[in-house]
């Protein structure tokens, strides 16, 4: 197991966002997280790197406790983070972007060469001495998850990685997450569009007012009643 | 050319000073730390070294290196509580600092000499050590930007919990560039105390700290040419508007609001920012890039 999450709450000001929440995800896994709008799948992702501090509950990532660490030292353990709303720096160039992303590397070695994150977004290759900002929503997508595998993720957790994307542009993140998968990179995934979650995904578990409410193979899932009627919109 | 130094020696002197402060005010904000500390800083560094050359008798070159180990001990300090805080909230405490600074140099008078200051302090700086100041403290930026602290820096000012997320520690850099503004501010400080003969508190208040704000607010955050640019309009700008008199301040601010209007990254940010897509139009050939080599400044 590669990371294992037990009992996590966490409450903003007295609201309680996540309650007792507990999964896990294998090493190569790509887990779907559903759930509607405000469920608190952000709040999780954001729990686990440790951008937002638990109350309670124990995260456990390859064997260690991140219970103390800072964000920084999660994202330095190889638990990276690619946050909702893309957030590429957007005064700096695509080349500078992806030299940052190195930085969580610490002491750990490279798992993507420059040439390799070039070769799975070709477009970043191409758009290399443009200043971040001025690429599109998709390119953007990309950059950020490009600058996360130059930090050589174990896993990389994704919130919303098609939001306000074209269908077209979705498709081609969502293929390339998909690659990465295949050839061995852990995922969990925070997405909007449950159809498209559960189809890329083995697993999903979804997320409802804080709680985990379902959890199972996502092909499963998929074919569930109450998912299809919540979230599916069937 | 010499006659043209000969009959502004002085102005020259004065941006020189000027382009420090300037570079110690954007390290700062370049890191996003919204911090106007600087003046509070060379006051440090302008009393260390006039206290320790005029009453203890000790050497010039050792004196500017206590100015700056004290520069870096107390920018540090302050950066533990600084780091906990953001924006506005940063300037207010920094700004805070500069008072505290100004109130222990007046209620300390037998040693700092209160409102009356320090005089018959030795006039050791000329053109050419402050030039070489300005030149070491340029090449130590421009080593800085080549490598990734700089890029962090830049990262910092644009989005601290997207750099926390790539694995900055964020609190570590920020103290970081703190300390090295501190350490500029403190020089540049000392440096002043050795040209001007005399110093007082009145020299390092309000309107010291809006200098060097305004040299980067016009100049720019970014570029290793803002703070020049932004010293060299406030150098020259005295000058042009002599015929105003007593109105001089009225094209200060003019200039003040049509810069951050018009050009809001500064005059010398812009400048570089032009050339250089000017020079991406260039051959695609050409854009081959090697692990830090950026040219004039980081971003």
């Amino acid at each position: 197991m590669l990371l294992e999450v037990r009992n996590l709450s966490v409450s903003y000001k007295g609201i309680q966002a996540l309650r007792d929440v507990s999964l896990h995800v294998n090493r190569g896994e790509m887990v779907a997280l559903v759930g509607s709008n405000g469920a608190g799948k952000s709040t999780l992702l954001n729990a686990l790197s440790r951008t937002v501090v638990p109350q309670r509950g124990q995260v456990v990532f390859d064997g260690k406790d991140l219970g103390r660490m800072a964000a920084f030292q999660v994202s330095r353990q190889g638990l990276l983070h690619v946050p909702e709303g893309r957030q590429v720096l957007a005064d700096m160039s695509v080349w500078e972007n992806l030299q940052l992303g190195m930085l969580a590397l610490g002491q750990r070695p490279a798992r993507y060469s420059l040439e390799q994150v070039y070769g799975i977004f070709p477009i970043l290759e191409e758009r290399a001495d443009q200043i971040a900002g001025t690429l599109s929503g998709g390119q953007q997508q990309m950059l950020a998850i490009g600058r996360a595998l130059m930090g050589a993720p174990e896993i990389l957790l994704l919130d919303e990685p098609s939001l306000g994307l074209s269908p077209l542009m979705g498709d081609q993140v969502f293929d390339a997450l998909t690659r990465l998968n295949r050839e061995g990179l852990t995922i969990l995934l925070v997405e909007q569009n449950a159809y498209r979650a559960l189809e890329c995904t083995q697993r999903a578990y979804v997320l409802d007012r804080g709680r985990i409410v379902m959890e199972g193979a996502s092909d499963v899932l998929m074919r569930d009643q109450r998912v299809i009627e919540s979230y599916l919109g069937a | 050319m010499m006659s043209f130094y000969y009959s502004y020696q002085p102005l020259i002197d004065f941006f020189l000073i000027a382009v420090g402060l300037g570079y110690s005010q954007q390290l700062a904000l370049r890191a996003g730390v919204f911090s106007i500390a600087t003046a509070g800083f060379s006051a440090l560094g302008a009393y260390a070294t006039a206290i320790l050359v005029t009453r203890y008798g000790v050497p010039v070159p050792a004196a500017i290196l206590v100015s700056a180990v004290v520069g870096m001990a107390v920018s540090y300090v302050l950066s533990v509580p600084l780091a906990r805080l953001r924006g506005a909230f940063q300037a207010i405490a920094t700004l805070a600092f500069v008072q505290v600074v100004i109130a222990l140099l007046l209620y300390f008078e037998s040693f700092t000499g209160g409102a009356i200051g320090i005089s018959g302090i030795p006039r050791v700086m000329n053109t050419g050590w402050l030039l070489l100041a300005v030149l070491v403290t340029i090449y130590v930026i421009w080593s800085i930007n080549r490598t990734s602290v700089g890029r962090v820096f830049n990262a910092l000012r644009q989005d601290d919990s997207v750099a926390a997320s790539l694995g900055v520690p964020i609190k570590s850099y920020y103290a970081l560039a703190f300390v090295l503004s501190g350490l500029i501010g403190a020089v540049f400080g000392a440096l002043r105390s050795l040209y001007v003969f005399n110093i007082e508190p009145v020299d390092f208040g309000f309107h010291a700290m809006v200098a060097s704000l305004t040299v980067v607010v016009l100049g720019g955050r970014n570029t290793l040419l803002g703070p020049i640019a932004g010293a060299l309009i406030m150098a020259i700008l005295p000058e042009l508007a002599r015929p105003l008199a007593e109105n001089r301040g009225i094209l200060n601010g003019v200039i003040l609001i049509l810069v951050i209007t018009f050009l809001p990254n500064g005059v010398g940010d812009e400048l570089v920012y032009w050339l250089r897509r000017r020079l991406r139009r260039a051959p695609k050939t050409m854009s081959k890039r090697k692990e830090g080599a950026d040219v004039v400044a980081a971003d």
